[in-house]
Protein backbone atom coordinates (compact mmCIF):
# COMPACT_ATOMS: atom_id res chain seq x y z
CA UNK A 1 0.00 0.00 0.00
CA UNK A 2 2.63 2.06 0.75
CA UNK A 3 4.87 1.27 -1.57
CA UNK A 4 6.77 4.02 -4.22
CA UNK A 5 4.88 2.54 -7.20
CA UNK A 6 1.52 3.59 -5.76
CA UNK A 7 2.52 6.80 -5.54
CA UNK A 8 3.99 7.14 -8.72
CA UNK A 9 1.90 9.38 -11.46
CA UNK A 10 0.73 8.37 -14.32
CA UNK A 11 2.69 8.11 -17.77
CA UNK A 12 -0.05 10.68 -19.21
CA UNK A 13 0.63 13.27 -16.19
CA UNK A 14 4.29 12.59 -16.46
CA UNK A 15 4.64 13.40 -20.06
CA UNK A 16 2.65 16.83 -19.54
CA UNK A 17 4.66 17.86 -17.06
CA UNK A 18 8.01 17.24 -19.11
CA UNK A 19 5.97 19.45 -21.56
CA UNK A 20 4.80 21.96 -19.40
CA UNK A 21 8.68 22.53 -18.06
CA UNK A 22 9.63 22.42 -22.01
CA UNK A 23 7.34 24.92 -22.42
CA UNK A 24 8.12 27.43 -19.43
CA UNK A 25 11.51 27.14 -20.29
CA UNK A 26 10.74 28.10 -23.96
CA UNK A 27 8.57 31.09 -22.62
CA UNK A 28 11.49 32.62 -19.90
CA UNK A 29 14.41 32.00 -23.08
CA UNK A 30 12.21 34.25 -25.46
CA UNK A 31 11.81 36.42 -22.56
CA UNK A 32 15.35 36.51 -21.71
CA UNK A 33 15.87 37.11 -25.13
CA UNK A 34 14.06 40.47 -24.91
CA UNK A 35 15.81 41.27 -22.11
CA UNK A 36 19.27 39.91 -22.59
CA UNK A 37 19.09 42.74 -26.43
CA UNK A 38 21.67 40.62 -27.78
CA UNK A 39 22.04 38.07 -31.44
CA UNK A 40 22.09 34.96 -29.43
CA UNK A 41 19.92 33.18 -26.31
CA UNK A 42 20.46 31.88 -23.15
CA UNK A 43 19.06 28.21 -24.56
CA UNK A 44 17.32 26.85 -21.18
CA UNK A 45 15.13 24.99 -23.61
CA UNK A 46 18.07 23.07 -24.79
CA UNK A 47 19.06 22.37 -21.14
CA UNK A 48 15.73 21.34 -20.26
CA UNK A 49 15.70 19.12 -23.34
CA UNK A 50 18.69 17.23 -22.30
CA UNK A 51 18.14 16.78 -18.76
CA UNK A 52 14.80 15.24 -19.31
CA UNK A 53 16.20 13.20 -22.33
CA UNK A 54 18.80 12.03 -19.66
CA UNK A 55 16.78 11.71 -16.82
CA UNK A 56 13.78 9.82 -18.29
CA UNK A 57 14.77 8.50 -22.13
CA UNK A 58 11.90 6.24 -22.02
CA UNK A 59 9.20 8.61 -21.16
CA UNK A 60 10.66 11.54 -23.65
CA UNK A 61 8.99 11.19 -27.86
CA UNK A 62 9.79 14.27 -29.85
CA UNK A 63 6.62 15.63 -29.35
CA UNK A 64 7.48 17.72 -26.61
CA UNK A 65 10.90 18.42 -28.57
CA UNK A 66 9.30 19.41 -31.44
CA UNK A 67 6.18 21.89 -30.04
CA UNK A 68 9.27 24.09 -27.82
CA UNK A 69 11.34 24.43 -30.75
CA UNK A 70 8.28 25.63 -33.18
CA UNK A 71 7.65 28.10 -30.49
CA UNK A 72 11.20 29.18 -30.02
CA UNK A 73 11.46 29.47 -34.07
CA UNK A 74 7.73 31.56 -33.56
CA UNK A 75 8.80 34.04 -31.03
CA UNK A 76 12.30 34.54 -32.21
CA UNK A 77 11.41 35.52 -35.70
CA UNK A 78 13.19 32.12 -37.56
CA UNK A 79 12.19 30.03 -40.30
CA UNK A 80 9.97 26.96 -39.02
CA UNK A 81 11.95 24.11 -37.88
CA UNK A 82 15.32 25.48 -37.42
CA UNK A 83 15.20 24.69 -33.51
CA UNK A 84 13.56 21.45 -33.82
CA UNK A 85 16.19 20.03 -36.49
CA UNK A 86 19.41 20.74 -33.65
CA UNK A 87 16.35 20.30 -30.53
CA UNK A 88 16.19 16.61 -32.36
CA UNK A 89 19.43 15.82 -32.39
CA UNK A 90 19.86 16.88 -29.18
CA UNK A 91 17.35 14.31 -28.20
CA UNK A 92 18.78 12.20 -30.18
CA UNK A 93 22.40 12.16 -28.70
CA UNK A 94 20.85 12.46 -25.06
CA UNK A 95 18.88 9.45 -25.10
CA UNK A 96 21.55 7.05 -27.26
CA UNK A 97 24.36 8.08 -24.49
CA UNK A 98 22.60 9.30 -21.63
CA UNK A 99 24.23 6.22 -19.45
CA UNK A 100 27.41 7.78 -20.04
CA UNK A 101 26.22 11.25 -19.25
CA UNK A 102 24.82 10.55 -15.93
CA UNK A 103 28.13 9.02 -15.05
CA UNK A 104 30.03 12.30 -15.33
CA UNK A 105 30.54 15.00 -12.32
CA UNK A 106 28.28 17.91 -12.45
CA UNK A 107 31.08 20.01 -13.47
CA UNK A 108 32.19 17.37 -16.40
CA UNK A 109 28.15 17.20 -17.25
CA UNK A 110 28.60 21.24 -17.12
CA UNK A 111 31.23 21.24 -19.83
CA UNK A 112 29.56 18.93 -21.94
CA UNK A 113 26.56 21.02 -21.98
CA UNK A 114 28.79 23.86 -23.03
CA UNK A 115 30.18 22.13 -25.76
CA UNK A 116 26.61 21.63 -27.10
CA UNK A 117 25.61 25.18 -26.19
CA UNK A 118 28.83 26.37 -28.06
CA UNK A 119 27.44 24.26 -31.21
CA UNK A 120 23.80 25.35 -30.66
CA UNK A 121 24.72 29.22 -30.76
CA UNK A 122 27.19 28.39 -33.82
CA UNK A 123 24.87 26.67 -35.59
CA UNK A 124 22.49 30.10 -35.24
CA UNK A 125 25.33 32.57 -36.19
CA UNK A 126 26.20 30.47 -39.37
CA UNK A 127 21.99 30.42 -40.10
CA UNK A 128 21.89 33.79 -39.72
CA UNK A 129 24.94 34.90 -41.11
CA UNK A 130 25.93 37.22 -38.62
CA UNK A 131 29.69 37.40 -38.56
CA UNK A 132 31.14 40.38 -36.48
CA UNK A 133 33.61 40.72 -33.56
CA UNK A 134 31.33 41.10 -31.09
CA UNK A 135 29.11 37.90 -31.71
CA UNK A 136 32.58 35.83 -30.75
CA UNK A 137 32.20 37.96 -27.20
CA UNK A 138 28.35 36.82 -27.19
CA UNK A 139 29.13 33.44 -28.18
CA UNK A 140 31.55 32.64 -24.99
CA UNK A 141 29.77 34.54 -22.34
CA UNK A 142 26.75 33.16 -23.28
CA UNK A 143 28.14 29.47 -23.50
CA UNK A 144 29.88 29.87 -19.92
CA UNK A 145 26.90 31.25 -18.48
CA UNK A 146 24.79 28.56 -19.90
CA UNK A 147 27.08 26.01 -17.95
CA UNK A 148 27.04 27.88 -15.15
CA UNK A 149 23.22 27.20 -15.10
CA UNK A 150 23.48 23.63 -15.88
CA UNK A 151 23.94 22.75 -12.67
CA UNK A 152 20.81 24.94 -11.17
CA UNK A 153 18.21 23.31 -14.14
CA UNK A 154 19.90 20.32 -13.21
CA UNK A 155 18.88 20.80 -9.38
CA UNK A 156 15.32 22.33 -10.20
CA UNK A 157 14.40 19.71 -12.70
CA UNK A 158 15.56 17.19 -10.49
CA UNK A 159 13.51 18.31 -7.32
CA UNK A 160 10.80 18.79 -9.31
CA UNK A 161 10.58 15.03 -11.27
CA UNK A 162 11.09 13.73 -7.62
CA UNK A 163 8.19 15.33 -5.79
CA UNK A 164 6.34 14.70 -8.99
CA UNK A 165 7.40 11.01 -8.97
CA UNK A 166 7.43 9.92 -4.88
CA UNK A 167 5.46 13.34 -3.77
CA UNK A 168 8.55 13.54 -1.04
CA UNK B 1 19.94 17.72 -3.82
CA UNK B 2 22.95 17.67 -5.94
CA UNK B 3 24.93 15.65 -3.38
CA UNK B 4 24.57 11.78 -3.76
CA UNK B 5 23.83 11.31 -7.19
CA UNK B 6 27.64 10.52 -7.65
CA UNK B 7 27.57 7.30 -5.52
CA UNK B 8 26.41 5.70 -8.40
CA UNK B 9 29.26 6.07 -10.26
CA UNK B 10 29.77 2.38 -9.54
CA UNK B 11 26.46 0.67 -11.26
CA UNK B 12 27.43 3.09 -13.97
CA UNK B 13 31.00 1.72 -14.61
CA UNK B 14 29.03 -1.09 -15.91
CA UNK B 15 26.63 0.99 -18.35
CA UNK B 16 29.04 3.58 -19.58
CA UNK B 17 29.89 1.39 -22.52
CA UNK B 18 26.17 1.14 -23.48
CA UNK B 19 23.95 3.26 -25.49
CA UNK B 20 20.41 4.10 -24.49
CA UNK B 21 17.62 2.10 -26.54
CA UNK B 22 17.24 5.30 -29.21
CA UNK B 23 17.43 4.41 -32.33
CA UNK B 24 18.07 6.45 -35.42
CA UNK B 25 15.34 5.00 -37.32
CA UNK B 26 13.21 6.90 -34.44
CA UNK B 27 14.51 9.78 -35.77
CA UNK B 28 14.34 9.85 -39.52
CA UNK B 29 10.46 10.24 -39.63
CA UNK B 30 10.63 13.48 -37.36
CA UNK B 31 13.48 15.35 -39.17
CA UNK B 32 12.02 14.03 -42.42
CA UNK B 33 8.58 16.23 -40.81
CA UNK B 34 10.51 19.16 -39.86
CA UNK B 35 12.03 19.88 -43.16
CA UNK B 36 8.94 19.36 -44.85
CA UNK B 37 7.44 21.88 -42.33
CA UNK B 38 10.94 24.00 -43.21
CA UNK B 39 10.15 23.81 -47.19
CA UNK B 40 6.45 24.52 -46.47
CA UNK B 41 7.67 27.93 -44.95
CA UNK B 42 10.21 29.13 -46.87
CA UNK B 43 7.59 28.30 -49.69
CA UNK B 44 4.38 30.00 -48.41
CA UNK B 45 5.72 32.01 -45.51
CA UNK B 46 3.64 29.96 -43.32
CA UNK B 47 5.75 31.15 -40.02
CA UNK B 48 4.59 34.27 -40.79
CA UNK B 49 0.86 33.48 -40.73
CA UNK B 50 1.20 31.65 -37.42
CA UNK B 51 2.73 34.91 -36.13
CA UNK B 52 -0.13 36.83 -36.86
CA UNK B 53 -2.22 34.43 -35.54
CA UNK B 54 -0.67 34.03 -32.58
CA UNK B 55 0.40 37.54 -32.25
CA UNK B 56 -3.77 38.09 -31.82
CA UNK B 57 -4.38 35.37 -29.98
CA UNK B 58 -2.10 36.78 -27.32
CA UNK B 59 -2.63 40.16 -27.68
CA UNK B 60 -4.83 39.96 -24.21
CA UNK B 61 -1.82 38.56 -22.11
CA UNK B 62 0.64 41.57 -24.11
CA UNK B 63 -1.51 44.32 -22.73
CA UNK B 64 -1.79 42.58 -19.13
CA UNK B 65 1.79 44.71 -18.89
CA UNK B 66 -0.12 48.26 -19.82
CA UNK B 67 -2.93 47.22 -18.10
CA UNK B 68 -1.47 46.77 -15.05
CA UNK B 69 0.71 49.85 -15.41
CA UNK B 70 -2.39 52.03 -15.89
CA UNK B 71 -4.42 50.25 -12.64
CA UNK B 72 -1.06 50.55 -10.64
CA UNK B 73 -1.28 54.61 -11.94
CA UNK B 74 -5.18 54.96 -11.41
CA UNK B 75 -5.07 53.67 -7.76
CA UNK B 76 -1.41 55.65 -6.57
CA UNK B 77 -3.03 59.02 -8.11
CA UNK B 78 -7.10 58.50 -7.42
CA UNK B 79 -7.44 59.70 -4.09
CA UNK B 80 -4.42 62.21 -4.35
CA UNK B 81 -4.09 66.21 -5.85
CA UNK B 82 -2.41 64.24 -8.82
CA UNK B 83 -5.15 62.95 -10.32
CA UNK B 84 -6.38 66.55 -10.73
CA UNK B 85 -3.20 67.55 -11.88
CA UNK B 86 -2.40 64.89 -14.67
CA UNK B 87 -5.69 65.57 -16.11
CA UNK B 88 -4.98 68.95 -16.35
CA UNK B 89 -1.85 68.74 -17.65
CA UNK B 90 -3.85 66.30 -20.19
CA UNK B 91 -6.24 68.85 -21.08
CA UNK B 92 -3.67 71.14 -21.97
CA UNK B 93 -1.94 68.82 -23.96
CA UNK B 94 -4.85 68.22 -25.71
CA UNK B 95 -5.48 71.66 -26.44
CA UNK B 96 -1.32 72.10 -27.31
CA UNK B 97 -1.99 69.50 -30.39
CA UNK B 98 -5.07 71.08 -31.21
CA UNK B 99 -3.60 74.61 -31.65
CA UNK B 100 -0.50 73.04 -33.13
CA UNK B 101 -3.11 70.99 -35.15
CA UNK B 102 -4.86 74.22 -36.24
CA UNK B 103 -1.11 76.52 -37.24
CA UNK B 104 -0.25 73.55 -39.50
CA UNK B 105 -3.42 73.87 -41.30
CA UNK B 106 -2.82 77.35 -41.46
CA UNK B 107 0.62 77.33 -42.76
CA UNK B 108 -0.76 75.27 -45.42
CA UNK B 109 -3.37 78.21 -46.46
CA UNK B 110 -0.75 80.55 -46.05
CA UNK B 111 1.22 79.15 -48.21
CA UNK B 112 -1.15 78.18 -50.81
CA UNK B 113 -2.53 81.55 -50.86
CA UNK B 114 1.22 82.85 -51.07
CA UNK B 115 1.20 80.57 -54.73
CA UNK B 116 -2.26 81.27 -56.14
CA UNK B 117 -0.80 85.18 -55.93
CA UNK B 118 2.43 84.26 -57.55
CA UNK B 119 0.60 82.74 -60.28
CA UNK B 120 -2.69 85.43 -60.48
CA UNK B 121 0.44 87.63 -61.14
CA UNK B 122 2.09 85.73 -63.17
CA UNK B 123 -1.09 85.31 -65.43
CA UNK B 124 -1.27 89.27 -65.87
CA UNK B 125 1.49 88.67 -68.47
CA UNK B 126 -0.98 86.28 -70.45
CA UNK B 127 -3.30 89.11 -71.51
CA UNK B 128 -6.06 88.17 -73.69
CA UNK B 129 -4.85 84.35 -73.47
CA UNK B 130 -6.88 81.89 -72.02
CA UNK B 131 -5.33 80.59 -68.61
CA UNK B 132 -6.53 76.94 -66.61
CA UNK B 133 -5.55 75.78 -64.05
CA UNK B 134 -4.88 72.55 -62.51
CA UNK B 135 -3.96 70.57 -59.53
CA UNK B 136 -0.66 68.65 -58.98
CA UNK B 137 -1.71 65.10 -57.21
CA UNK B 138 1.17 63.28 -58.49
CA UNK B 139 5.34 63.13 -58.56
CA UNK B 140 7.11 60.43 -59.91
CA UNK B 141 11.31 60.90 -60.52
CA UNK B 142 11.39 57.17 -62.05
CA UNK B 143 11.46 56.14 -64.67
CA UNK B 144 11.33 59.54 -65.89
CA UNK B 145 10.46 62.46 -63.75
CA UNK B 146 6.89 63.88 -64.36
CA UNK B 147 4.26 65.68 -62.45
CA UNK B 148 0.13 64.38 -62.67
CA UNK B 149 -1.97 67.55 -62.29
CA UNK B 150 -5.89 66.97 -62.22
CA UNK B 151 -7.67 69.07 -64.40
CA UNK B 152 -11.43 69.85 -64.62
CA UNK B 153 -11.34 71.18 -68.17
CA UNK B 154 -11.30 70.10 -71.70
CA UNK B 155 -10.10 73.10 -73.16
CA UNK B 156 -5.98 71.99 -72.40
CA UNK B 157 -4.39 71.02 -75.64
CA UNK B 158 -0.60 69.48 -76.14
CA UNK B 159 0.79 72.60 -77.61
CA UNK B 160 0.05 74.71 -74.19
CA UNK B 161 3.08 74.79 -71.30
CA UNK B 162 3.06 74.54 -67.65
CA UNK B 163 3.89 77.30 -64.98
CA UNK B 164 3.88 77.35 -61.35
CA UNK B 165 4.72 80.35 -59.12
CA UNK B 166 8.34 80.10 -60.08
CA UNK B 167 7.51 80.97 -63.94
CA UNK B 168 8.16 78.78 -66.70
CA UNK B 169 8.39 74.88 -65.67
CA UNK B 170 7.29 72.23 -68.35
CA UNK B 171 5.67 71.35 -71.37
CA UNK B 172 2.83 68.48 -71.52
CA UNK B 173 3.57 65.17 -72.39
CA UNK B 174 0.46 63.25 -71.97
CA UNK B 175 -3.07 64.45 -71.83
CA UNK B 176 -5.55 61.94 -70.39
CA UNK B 177 -9.23 61.94 -69.62
CA UNK B 178 -8.73 63.90 -66.32
CA UNK B 179 -5.71 64.70 -65.58
CA UNK B 180 -2.14 65.70 -67.71
CA UNK B 181 1.53 64.44 -67.15
CA UNK B 182 3.95 67.45 -67.47
CA UNK B 183 8.03 66.47 -68.09
CA UNK B 184 10.06 69.16 -66.74
CA UNK B 185 11.94 71.43 -68.96
CA UNK B 186 15.19 69.97 -68.01
CA UNK B 187 14.30 66.72 -69.15
CA UNK B 188 16.78 65.87 -71.96
CA UNK B 189 14.44 65.26 -74.64
CA UNK B 190 13.59 69.08 -74.76
CA UNK B 191 15.22 72.26 -76.26
CA UNK B 192 14.12 75.37 -75.58
CA UNK B 193 15.00 78.54 -78.05
CA UNK B 194 16.18 81.05 -75.82
CA UNK B 195 18.64 84.02 -75.67
CA UNK B 196 21.15 85.78 -73.46
CA UNK B 197 19.62 88.86 -72.21
CA UNK B 198 22.81 90.83 -72.09
CA UNK B 199 24.42 90.50 -75.82
CA UNK B 200 20.62 89.05 -77.14
CA UNK B 201 22.37 86.35 -78.91
CA UNK B 202 20.04 83.24 -79.59
CA UNK B 203 20.91 79.53 -78.19
CA UNK B 204 19.23 76.86 -77.99
CA UNK B 205 18.86 75.65 -74.13
CA UNK B 206 18.91 71.42 -74.01
CA UNK B 207 18.07 69.54 -70.74
CA UNK B 208 20.55 67.76 -68.96
CA UNK B 209 18.22 65.40 -66.92
CA UNK B 210 19.11 66.76 -63.37
CA UNK B 211 16.91 69.10 -61.86
CA UNK B 212 17.62 72.91 -62.38
CA UNK B 213 20.43 72.22 -64.90
CA UNK B 214 20.64 73.11 -68.66
CA UNK B 215 23.60 72.73 -70.97
CA UNK B 216 23.79 75.40 -74.35
CA UNK B 217 23.93 73.79 -77.46
CA UNK B 218 26.77 74.35 -79.62
CA UNK B 219 28.12 77.87 -78.34
CA UNK B 220 31.07 78.67 -80.47
CA UNK B 221 34.11 79.52 -78.33
CA UNK B 222 34.53 83.30 -79.44
CA UNK B 223 30.74 83.80 -78.81
CA UNK B 224 30.19 86.58 -75.96
CA UNK B 225 29.46 84.89 -72.70
CA UNK B 226 30.17 85.51 -68.87
CA UNK B 227 29.30 83.65 -66.09
CA UNK B 228 26.24 84.76 -64.68
CA UNK B 229 24.74 85.93 -67.92
CA UNK B 230 20.55 85.70 -67.33
CA UNK B 231 19.30 83.39 -69.70
CA UNK B 232 15.58 83.66 -71.06
CA UNK B 233 13.31 82.58 -73.58
CA UNK B 234 13.33 83.69 -77.25
CA UNK B 235 9.91 83.11 -78.35
CA UNK B 236 11.50 81.72 -81.64
CA UNK B 237 9.83 78.60 -82.73
CA UNK B 238 6.30 79.62 -81.40
CA UNK B 239 6.61 76.65 -78.85
CA UNK B 240 7.65 78.82 -75.46
CA UNK B 241 6.16 82.15 -74.75
CA UNK B 242 9.24 85.11 -75.20
CA UNK B 243 11.08 86.79 -71.94
CA UNK B 244 10.72 84.59 -68.92
CA UNK B 245 13.92 84.07 -67.34
CA UNK B 246 15.41 79.90 -67.43
CA UNK B 247 18.63 80.26 -65.99
CA UNK B 248 21.78 81.31 -65.13
CA UNK B 249 24.87 80.50 -66.85
CA UNK B 250 26.79 78.81 -63.76
CA UNK B 251 29.60 77.23 -65.75
CA UNK B 252 31.81 77.72 -68.61
CA UNK B 253 34.24 75.18 -69.76
CA UNK B 254 36.60 75.21 -72.86
CA UNK B 255 37.82 71.93 -74.44
CA UNK B 256 40.72 71.64 -76.77
CA UNK B 257 39.12 68.65 -78.68
CA UNK B 258 36.14 70.64 -79.70
CA UNK B 259 34.88 74.17 -81.27
CA UNK B 260 32.40 74.60 -79.24
CA UNK B 261 32.08 75.94 -75.28
CA UNK B 262 30.73 73.57 -73.03
CA UNK B 263 27.77 75.89 -70.85
CA UNK B 264 25.73 74.98 -68.23
CA UNK B 265 22.70 76.97 -67.33
CA UNK B 266 21.19 76.65 -63.69
CA UNK B 267 17.94 78.15 -61.97
CA UNK B 268 16.53 77.64 -58.90
CA UNK B 269 12.76 76.38 -60.19
CA UNK B 270 11.40 73.70 -58.37
CA UNK B 271 9.62 71.52 -60.43
CA UNK B 272 7.21 69.69 -58.16
CA UNK B 273 6.87 72.84 -55.78
CA UNK B 274 2.97 73.71 -54.66
CA UNK B 275 -0.01 72.71 -55.44
CA UNK B 276 -1.28 74.29 -58.37
CA UNK B 277 -0.37 74.52 -61.97
CA UNK B 278 -1.27 77.11 -64.25
CA UNK B 279 -1.84 76.52 -68.31
CA UNK B 280 -1.78 78.51 -71.32
CA UNK B 281 -0.92 78.68 -74.98
CA UNK B 282 2.97 80.44 -75.76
Amino acid sequence: MNSLDDKKPSIFTFYFFVGLTLIIASIVEILLNDFLLSRLTLPLTLMTLIYWNVATPRNIGFFWTMLSGFILDVFLGYLLGTHVVIFLLASYFSQRYFHRFRALFRLQQSLIVAIIVLIYQIYFILISNYFILSIIFELFILTIISSLFWPIIYGILRYLRIKLTYGQ
Amino acid sequence: MFGGEHKQTDIAQSAIFTTGSMRASRLYPAILFTLLIMYGDYSFELSTKIRIVSSYIFSPFTQIEYLAKDTVNSFSSYFSSQKKLSEEINMLRNLVRDLENQNLVLKNTKTSLNELEQLFDLSKSFQEKEIFFGKIIDFKKFPKEFISVEIRTNNITKDMIAFNAFGLIGVIDELLSNSIKIIPLHDASLKVPAKNSRTLENVILVGTGEPRRFQIEEFKKNGDIQKGDEIVSSGLGGRFPEGFSLGRVSEIEENDQSNFLSITVENTFDFSFGSKVLFTKP
